[in-house]
């Protein structure tokens, strides 16, 4: 027998995506499930054109929108053997910055930090603690100048395409960008003293950690995909 | 409508990418959205658990399985107005694209061999409760969302302006990318966006569905001079191919 009644015990709260947590009773078994309808991009992106499926596998995801539309965006490029111009990379690398900013931001303030305070949201935060919640929207905010001026939008870029960008920004926003990159590492000094407060409990366990290596620079953009478990391969031989 | 002191609001996501409640979080007004309403439930930022009535309910994705239609209905029932919120709501969204496709086939190539995923067909909302106010867009304009959000509070409705995107790139003064031979779908979506993809070099993909009493036919002649049928039917089969107007040149 399940316990499980649809959201009022039901989903998840605070994490990307829906998992619904289930306990079996006469087993003890815990276990989260994915309660999700299915979407099928890889199915239905097949026979559009070549130049839209950036733009429509971006909404796969509406936290990490730039990271699927560049990742479809270099897929093309590697299929016609296309170098991109160092000035196309360097932006890119911008709004790969920028999501990885806000998304984190995300995650420390609200997804996470209510856990360890012990209330329901951020906006009970902000009741008792106004001056660090503005801090965290803020960088936030910054962060989304960063995919404004660069990939056009925050959320689901436009500005992005194969081999190059449609737009790129003016001398003016960039001197902005800059003072606002500067600004938000204040913001990220108070933020790292925020949460080196904060009590972890001590919890781990067996977990294979991946990410993307590059020799050169941390690796967000380009590099190889190795794992804790010994992993190295290149992207394109990943699956 | 009457004004509404601390509207309890529920801010709610069924299958989707969190794109909408997303660029709500982004708004500079979220903490006075939060300090003059109730926000009861947010499954994204805070609670997801459906708690007594509210005042207006937004949805954002589509119902993507028989749970996900139930809990909709369950949010209906609980709510005095309900906000169909984006794309995936409004028009069925991106996802929509699959239903002009052999469902089957799309599905085993993806999940082969997986007896336990059960698909429903992609729809709006709208075809499972009754929805009260559309913000259409992929992602909604979060200006739209925090207007809505202040019409609420004053007992008015929300307006969506029922023009087509082209007004907005007059206003902003971007050049028509249609003149160029482009194909843009301005002429006969609904605007409201404040048109940033054509602004961005892009063109208008239609993610906010058809205008009212959009001139289908000149639109569907301008573009069959500069693209093949077949291109064509794509064009309309993306965000809101499933809505009349658009429906009839998706191929549908």
């Amino acid at each position: 027998m399940k316990i499980r009644e649809i959201l009022n015990f039901g989903y998840l709260p605070r994490v990307e995506g829906h998992l619904m947590f289930t306990v079996d009773v006469k087993t003890g078994n815990a276990q989260v499930e994915v309660m999700e309808g299915v979407r099928l991009f890889e199915g239905f992106v097949r026979g559009r054109k070549y130049d839209e499926v950036p733009y429509i596998v971006s909404r796969i995801c509406g936290l990490c929108p730039c990271s699927h539309n560049l990742c479809a965006i270099k897929a093309i490029e590697d299929a016609f053997e296309i170098q991109p111009s160092e000035q196309t990379i360097k932006l890119r690398k911008l709004i790969v910055f920028g999501e990885v900013i806000q998304s984190h931001l995300a995650h420390l303030y609200l997804l996470a930090l209510p856990d360890y305070m012990g209330v329901k949201d951020i906006f009970d935060i902000y009741k008792k603690h106004p001056e660090e919640v503005k801090i965290g929207l803020k960088l936030r905010e910054n962060a989304n100048y960063m995919l404004e001026v660069v990939g056009g939008r925050p959320v689901h870029p436009i500005r992005t395409t194969i081999n190059g960008f449609l737009k790129i920004p003016t001398k003016t926003q960039l001197k902005e960008l800059l003072n606002k990159m500067k600004e938000s590492v204040e913001y990220a000094v108070k933020t790292v003293e925020l949460f080196a407060k904060l009590e972890i409990p001590n919890f781990e366990r067996k977990t294979e950690y991946v990410a993307l290596k590059n020799e050169n620079e941390y690796g967000l953009y380009d590099g190889k995909v190795v794992s804790s478990e010994g992993l190295n391969v290149e992207g394109k031989d990943y699956m | 409508m009457k004004k509404i002191v601390k509207p309890k609001i529920g801010l709610f996501d069924l299958t989707g990418c969190n794109g909408c409640l997303t660029v709500l979080l982004n708004q500079p007004e979220i903490l006075d959205i939060a300090r003059v309403t109730k926000i009861v439930s947010f499954r994204l930022a805070g609670e997801g658990k459906i708690r007594g009535r509210y005042d207006v309910s937004f949805v954002e994705g589509y119902a993507g399985d028989e749970e996900e239609i139930e809990v909709l209905k369950k949010i209906r029932e609980n709510s005095d107005i309900l906000v169909a919120l984006g794309a995936c709501a409004c028009t069925g969204g991106i996802q929509t694209i699959r239903n002009f496709l052999n469902l089957e086939e799309v599905k085993e190539y993806v999940y082969p061999n997986s007896p336990t995923i059960k698909l429903v067909e992609a729809k709006p909302i709208d075809a499972h409760v009754k929805v009260d106010f559309y913000i259409p867009g992929c992602p909604v304009n979060g200006r739209e969302v925090v207007e809505a959000v202040k019409a609420f509070i004053l007992g008015k409705n929300p307006e969506i302006p029922n023009y087509p995107v082209c007004v907005e790139c007059k206003i902003r003064e971007t050049e028509c990318v249609l003149i160029k031979g482009t194909p843009c779908l301005g002429p006969v979506t609904r605007g409201g966006c404040g048109a940033p993809c054509p602004a961005a070099g892009y063109i208008c993909d239609g993610c906010r569905g058809p205008v009212k009493e959009a001139n289908m036919v000149s639109e569907a002649e301008i573009l069959k001079q500069i693209l093949k049928e077949k291109d064509l039917t794509l064009l309309f089969r993306k965000y809101a191919g499933l809505m009349e107007g658009f429906k009839e040149l998706a191929g549908r």
